[in-house]
């Protein structure tokens, strides 16, 4: 395990469990995978939101090296510090909030504002946005 | 609102004042409405009516009888009756083939035509009758009595090949409905045309399948990529900062980490070197002895040093996701498109066939052969039985000079003989009278119905262009400028308000002033169709009175409704869960 102290489960917030469940089937994949684009989103958005209501999602031993190391990614950009992000405690929790913002946010784009467009042209804007901030 | 259906007894005097009305189940699970005033009560079974005035003395209803009076063909001809008392639910059913007579009989009541030809088979029964006394007055004059049998029998003759005419007409113009309707199913009246465009359905229908299946087998592919390609790049700032970091590290010495004993003791455990190589024999033997050497821990930069060597962040492959995305999104909008022309072109063709399938296609071109026959035979009935009444009237007209003639060689009954004169010359008269009412009747009706429809569908362009007209048999017929009959293509709320049109017009030749009474007018229909339907109702009620009964609708069609009417009832259930009527305005 990459992480020292690390938590055994990845949490979610309850309220949002039911998003987390409307993206798996919307993208057809596990709830697991939701939660590591949902936390890239939040990251990206700027969405970092604590949890309140403690639900597990997912044991931190089924994710693979890349998550972790995405993980990690993340973590650095609040912690900054490359000794303090094998603290398996403060990443996850990092990661855990901006997996919380992350899903909210995924809801208002792909549901809330875009409730008359195809999600195809919601990932094109996206892409645009993206590629606005590589500039 | 309320209206009483089936026979009423009608009080002669003043109006009825209502007061009260009550909707009661008796002991003996009869149930019946009652109405009741100050002074008289009417209570109205399934059956029957029934009217009781309170007694001065004792306070009590006693039942009272009225004179029956014949409504029916006195004061309101069955047939007009039926337009003041009707279902609003039917209206769309108005024009249908089986009111056809009966739209034909109400105008020709409603203008008291029928009075007038009433008269004529007066003013004939009297010349006949005159021609009998005169032909019995003359007992030497066997020629004469001959002479009226005659004409008589030829009279006889001509009545029923009219009555024949009529008939054939009727069936004329239900076999040539019959086949317009076909016609209308078989597209340009050809079969295998039709069998065509069935087959190109069929086929489109599968391509539609196909397209909407490479449509959702895109998104789900740029659904994919979204999520497990295209979500790194959400990290791009950070890990670019990430990477920057480790290779500061790694310039600095700090990466790859200076070999430990932990170290080493995982790198032989895992047989794997910290930068991703396996570990062979040679290199096994030179760790271990390195081990021998070594005294420090490492803290975890070896980890580090692996994700720099494995981390890219090359802007390239962003870009290379990105276009594939875009070529898909761009493929995703030509199925798109062609989806829409395929839709399109299905429902073009699915307009022209209706529904219609190959089997059915000969049975009805079968069937329409077997209708053009029979007008044809109809048609031809019709040319003889038309002859055969161009004869008899021939031979009737010279029977009647004839007995004239014999009359005037007589020299007696003269009187009798100018009475049949004054008969003859009224009937010319009344003739030309009827001709004149009924065409102006019909000049009428057909711009007052028309105007009505086109007043509420004006801003309409599809109706604009609708002609509207009572043709020669008075039935309704609704066109498009290139002649096709729109009436069956037209929906149900646009019946009811053209029946509404009609009857609108038509009440402008009433002898009479009659409420309209419509129960449920808005049933089975649109909110918008509502709107039109209420409008020429209220036009309506600026002419006649207008009685509706209706359920509840949304408030901005009631609060029209209620501003619009002067009297406004209320149905409620009182505490003892009896019907009480309550005036709301």
């Amino acid at each position: 395990m990459i992480f020292d102290n690390a938590p055994r489960d990845i949490k979610i917030d309850k309220t949002n469990k039911d998003k987390f469940r409307f993206f798996a089937h919307k993208f057809d994949k596990d709830e697991k995978e939701i939660f590591l684009l949902a936390m890239k989103v939040g990251l990206f958005y700027d969405t970092r939101i604590p949890i309140k209501e403690v639900q597990s999602l997912a044991q931190l031993s089924t994710f693979s090296k890349d998550d972790t190391e995405n993980m990690m990614i993340i973590a650095f950009s609040e912690i900054k510090d490359m000794n303090k992000i094998f603290n398996g405690k403060e990443v996850i929790k990092i990661c855990e909030e901006y997996a919380n913002g992350g899903i909210r946010k995924l809801y208002k784009l792909f549901v809330e504002e875009g409730a008359n467009k195809d999600d195809t042209r919601i990932i094109e804007d996206i892409i645009e946005r993206i590629k606005l901030s590589m500039e | 609102m309320w209206c009483l259906y089936g026979n009423e007894i009608i009080k002669q005097t003043a109006e009825i004042g209502v007061h009260y009305l009550k909707n009661e189940r008796h002991l003996n699970e009869e149930t019946y409405v009652t109405i009741e005033t100050q002074n008289e009560r009417i209570k109205r079974t399934e059956d029957n009516v029934y009217i009781q005035k309170k007694d001065k003395n004792s306070n009590k209803y006693i039942p009272i009888s009225y004179p029956e009076v014949e409504i029916e063909n006195t004061i309101l001809p069955t047939s007009v009756k039926d337009f003041f008392l009707f279902k609003g639910e039917f209206l769309d059913s108005f024009f249908e083939n089986q009111n056809k007579n009966f739209l034909k009989d109400t105008v020709l009541n409603v203008s008291q035509i029928t009075k007038l030809q009433k008269v004529i088979e007066i003013l004939n029964n009297l010349e006949n009758k005159y021609r009998k006394e005169i032909a019995k007055a003359d007992r030497k004059s066997a020629e004469l009595i001959k002479v009226q049998r005659e004409i008589e029998e030829f009279g006889e003759t001509i009545k029923i090949l009219k009555e024949r005419i009529i008939k054939l007409d009727g069936k004329l113009f239900t076999y040539k409905t019959e086949i317009k309707q076909i016609e209308g199913i078989l597209v340009d009246k050809n079969v295998r045309q039709l069998t065509e465009l069935l087959t190109e359905e069929k086929q489109l229908k599968g391509q539609k399948e196909s397209l909407i299946a490479d449509k959702n087998g895109i998104r789900e592919e740029i659904k994919e990529k979204f999520v497990n390609e295209l979500s790194f790049w959400f990290l791009f700032e950070v890990a670019k900062n990430f990477k920057k970091t480790l290779n500061k590290m790694e310039e600095s010495g700090k990466i790859p980490p200076p070999a430990t004993p932990s170290l080493i003791h995982k790198i032989l455990e895992e047989k794997k070197c910290i930068c991703g190589n396996s570990v062979n024999v040679q290199m096994k033997a030179r760790l271990e002895m390195l081990l021998q050497n070594l005294s420090r821990d490492s803290t975890k930069y070896d980890e580090l040093y692996r994700i720099n060597l494995t981390l890219s962040i090359d802007i390239n492959e962003f870009q290379l996701i990105s276009k594939k995305i875009q070529s898909l999104l761009g493929k995703q909008s030509e199925k798109e498109q062609e989806l829409t022309q395929t839709v399109k072109r299905l429902e073009e063709i699915s307009e022209k066939i209706k529904g219609v399938s190959e089997s059915d296609a000969p049975k009805l071109q079968v069937q329409k052969e077997t209708l053009e026959s029979e007008i044809s035979k109809l048609e031809a009935e019709k040319v003889e039985v038309l002859s055969d009444l161009a004869t008899n009237e021939k031979n009737k007209m010279y029977y009647e000079i004839l007995f004239t003639k014999e009359v005037d060689r007589s020299g007696k009954n003269e009187f009798l003989v100018k009475k049949l004169e004054v008969i003859n010359v009224f009937r010319t008269k009344i003739n030309n009278i009827s001709i004149k009412i009924l065409n102006k009747i019909v000049e009428e009706l057909n711009n007052n119905t028309k105007a009505y429809f086109k007043d509420i569908f004006w801003d309409n362009y599809k109706y604009m262009n609708y002609d509207i007209k009572i043709n020669e048999n008075l039935n309704l017929e609704v066109s498009s400028p290139r002649g096709s009959d729109m009436l069956p293509l037209l929906s149900t709320g646009e019946k009811k308000v053209l029946a509404l049109s009609f009857i609108s017009a038509l009440s402008d030749f009433y002898g009479f002033d009659f409420p309209i009474i419509i129960d449920s007018p808005f049933t089975a229909l649109q909110k918008e169709i509502i709107e039109n339907v209420l409008k020429t109702l209220m036009k309506l009620a600026t002419k006649k009175q207008v009685i509706i009964f209706t359920i509840r609708y949304e408030d901005k069609i009631m609060n029209q409704l209620i501003k619009n009417a002067s009297i406004v009832y209320n149905l409620e259930k009182d505490k003892n869960d009896n019907t009480i009527l309550k005036k709301v305005k």
